[in-house]
């Protein structure tokens, strides 16, 4: 497993359940759905696409929350190819202007 | 004696449970819905591809993709020979007597399903940044 697998679950994860901007989610709920032997590199990565500002965090009294920061599509968009032979998505015909 | 000693263990039960309620059960949230199942029902099908898609990179035996769709497992022998058939899942490796499987992405039905994912996720995320604008519209003509 390539530590931009784990990444790129993350993200895709993160924005299949449309968590970006102000809507979060614990980091606990991340590691579900993993393989049992990878659940403990979560945070790492986690940490990791925090300091890409891919990733907002959002400290609370009942743990971290995180969420995909809106301003970074382009970058997120790089992660949906990590890992997977899909090929390149609508993405020019949703944001013309923005890609 | 024996009436105030059950009235203390009933009292411990009660402030345990309100305690596994307050930081076990209640502020950690399961996750919502995703837009995907939002859009096609919540059906076992439905939750499995869900699951499926964001889930590509890795391998899963049968049981515990039954786990983390939550699907029954007997609901998803049921349904798993049609998405082998059509070809829509793939057998990557066996560990330890178990076959393990992930989507198959070279498949075009499934590289359009993970396209339709995608453009309805995007519009679900534009359509809420459009609300998040009227509101500091309005916020802003009210001051």
């Amino acid at each position: 497993m390539e530590d931009g697998d784990l990444k790129g679950f993350i993200v895709k994860k993160l924005f299949h359940h449309n968590y970006v901007g102000g809507k979060h989610t614990s980091i606990d709920n991340l590691k579900k759905g993993l393989p049992t032997h990878i659940k403990g590199d979560v945070i790492s990565a986690v940490k990791l696409l925090i300091k890409e500002q891919i990733i907002l965090s959002k400290p609370t009294s009942y743990g971290v929350q995180v969420s995909l920061n809106p301003r970074k599509k382009q970058e997120i968009e790089v992660y949906f190819f990590i890992g997977s032979n899909t090929p390149q998505l609508c993405c020019d015909m949703i944001f013309p202007d923005e890609v | 004696m024996g009436f105030l000693f059950e009235m203390n263990l009933i009292t411990e039960n009660i402030i345990n449970n309100s305690k596994k309620y307050k930081y076990g059960s209640c502020l950690i949230k399961d996750m919502e819905n995703s837009v995907f199942i939002r859009t096609f029902g919540n059906y076992p099908l439905v939750r499995i591809i869900d699951f499926l898609i964001y889930s590509r990179d890795f391998d899963y035996p049968i049981t515990e993709l039954a786990k983390n769709a939550n699907v029954n497992f007997q609901t998803l022998k049921k349904i798993w020979k049609s998405l082998e058939d059509n070809g829509l899942v793939k057998k990557t490796r066996i560990l330890g007597g178990a076959q393990l499987f992930k989507i198959n992405t070279e498949n075009p039905v499934v590289q359009k399903i993970i396209e339709l994912n995608n453009v309805l996720c995007w519009k679900a995320i534009d359509g809420k940044s459009k609300i998040d604008e009227q509101v500091v519209k309005v916020n802003v003509s009210r001051h």
